[in-house]
């Protein structure tokens, strides 16, 4: 890759991760349907992987992590029994999704552009019910809440509305980073995982 | 060692540890790695507000055309209003005159009188059900922080909101009032009310409400009853309005509960107030003992000394401070 198409990728990078994340943020109601909020972040991150590969997967992963954590970063009680803005947690969860985005289902899903949004809600389900499972154990271990939402409520009223607001959020974010970038013409030619991409099954509509 | 890190599986198996040691040394209380998003704030705050300018003036454009014949319709119903308004000024002014001097006379204080009050804007809002606290604008920038103690988060009304966790460059993080990691200390709002402890929980704030415990035996509660901050945990100044009791659940004699809808939502937030104490307010204390009776936060924190520095506007004790863009 020359310069030049290396500073447009980043630039592009940079200008994607900064408006999903401020946006997201910062007008969550023009986001909402459903009681729920698209996650413009977990939706981009997932792409960033499933199209462009694991490190892209990763990278964009660790900084929309750092936002997240930046922006609003989990509250836990510490050890003095006062609340604590963790750190990290974000990076750590949102690297993990890049990077599974770029391997799981590879090999059936050959990139290929609409099974993206099919990426986006496995992806949306491992974060919200891992999200969930691991609240739940906190609290518990914790104690420091003596009930959790029923498991009703997390998945009609929290899961299931959020596959769907995010799968409608997909659309726009899948059809902008393949046909404007960040790489020309939207595919990453040096992605290849091992696979011939002569036989135009991978990265096509 | 190159080779090493040749291994893709050894990297990410790096970059996890890493990250979960940055996780478990961020939960300590007082640890540095706070500092940490203090770059970041420099970085990323004035890009945030970019977002946030151009958005509000979006909107405010498409609100001008769509409500363009309704603000033509209240302009001039406001005409009418402000000739009845002026002449409601100066009768006012005439009852400040009086109020002034009854408060003189009967060492009178405001409920906020030793209070510094900065005003800042609502930057961002929660991501998702974990990443729930919010950012507003203003920071050490702005002459105070939180590493040695929190401040009351208000709305335009003086309801209760939350308390501000982190301070950075240029913003702040507030907890909110409905997070799980919320607790303070109240009252009920009537002569010798009762002290009780205010929680937020994950299962009420889903409905916007939070739990109320610690209730004393032989109290009843009744909906509808105010609940504001008791003052005590030294945190909060006394007599902040929180919000009205929902419901009370008194099935288990030792341990009564209620639900309280909080005054303050949060969804329609644009501006907040910081209530921050006056360090000044203790030295005049000392040399004017005729009023120290009445001061309203016997156990509020020492602060640095950083009033000195502010643009201030005051008038008596208290001071309102605008940090950042307040739209209000």
């Amino acid at each position: 890759m020359n310069k030049q198409k290396r500073a447009r990728q980043i630039l592009l990078y940079a200008l994607y991760i900064t408006s999903v994340c401020c946006l997201q943020v910062t007008f969550p109601g023009f986001f909402r349907l459903f009681g729920r909020t698209a996650d413009l972040m977990l939706v981009f991150t997932v792409f960033a992987g499933y199209l462009f590969g694991p490190v892209d997967g990763i990278v964009v992963g660790l900084i929309v992590g750092l936002f997240r954590d930046y922006f609003s970063g989990p509250v836990v009680m510490g050890l003095n029994q006062e609340p604590v803005a963790l750190l990290g947690i974000g990076m750590l969860s949102f690297m993990y999704i890049g990077l599974l985005s770029a391997l799981l289902f590879r090999k059936r899903f050959r990139r290929k552009l609409f099974l993206g949004i099919l990426q986006v809600e496995l992806m949306t389900l491992i974060y919200y019910v891992s999200g969930h499972v691991l609240s739940y154990i906190y609290f518990s271990v914790s104690r420091t809440m003596t009930s959790y939402h029923s498991l009703r409520y997390v998945v009609v009223s929290c899961i299931l509305p959020q596959l769907l607001v995010n799968a409608i959020a997909a659309l726009p974010i899948l059809l902008v980073l393949r046909f404007i970038g960040p790489y020309s013409k939207g595919v990453r030619s040096a992605l290849v995982d091992g696979y011939s991409m002569e036989d135009k099954q991978w990265q096509s509509v | 060692m190159r080779k090493l890190f040749s291994n893709k599986l050894f990297v990410i198996a790096l970059v996890s540890l890493i990250l979960i040691a940055f996780i478990v040394f961020s939960s300590i209380p007082g640890s540095p790695l706070s500092n940490i998003t203090k770059p970041l704030s420099i970085v990323i705050d004035p890009i945030q507000s970019v977002f946030k300018k151009a958005g509000s003036k979006i909107s405010d454009f498409y609100a001008a055309i769509a409500e363009g014949m309704e603000i033509r319709k209240e302009n001039e119903e406001l005409r009418e209003q402000i000739a009845e308004l002026e002449y409601q000024i100066q009768q006012g002014e005439e009852a400040k005159l009086r109020w002034e001097e009854l408060k003189s006379a009967f060492a009178i204080q405001d409920t906020f009188e030793n209070y510094h009050i900065y005003g800042a804007s609502v930057l961002t809002r929660e991501s998702d059900d974990w990443f729930s606290v919010i950012r507003i604008n203003v920071g050490e920038r702005d002459d105070f922080d939180s590493r040695t103690t929190s401040y009351a988060v208000v709305d335009a009304q003086m309801n209760l909101v939350g308390r501000v966790m982190v301070t950075d460059e240029d913003s702040s993080k507030v907890l909110p009032l409905l997070h799980e990691g919320f607790s303070l200390s109240a009252k009920v709002n009537v002569v010798n009310g009762a002290l009780v402890m205010l929680n937020g929980d994950i299962t009420l704030k889903k409905d916007g409400l939070c739990l109320v415990t610690r209730i004393p035996t032989n109290t009843i509660l009744q909906v509808g009853d105010e609940l504001v901050t008791s003052g005590e945990g030294g945190l909060f100044p006394a007599g902040i309005p929180i919000g009205v009791i929902e419901s009370f659940d008194d099935s288990d004699p030792n341990h009564l509960s209620a639900t309280l809808r909080p005054y303050a939502s949060l969804a329609d937030i644009k501006d907040v107030f910081i209530l921050v104490p006056n360090p000044n307010a203790d030295k005049q204390q000392e040399t004017d003992p005729d009023t120290s009776e009445n001061t309203v936060p016997s156990s509020v924190p020492e602060t640095s000394d950083n009033s000195e520095t502010m643009d201030t506007a005051e008038t008596n004790d208290t001071t309102v401070v605008t940090g950042g863009d307040t739209e209000a």
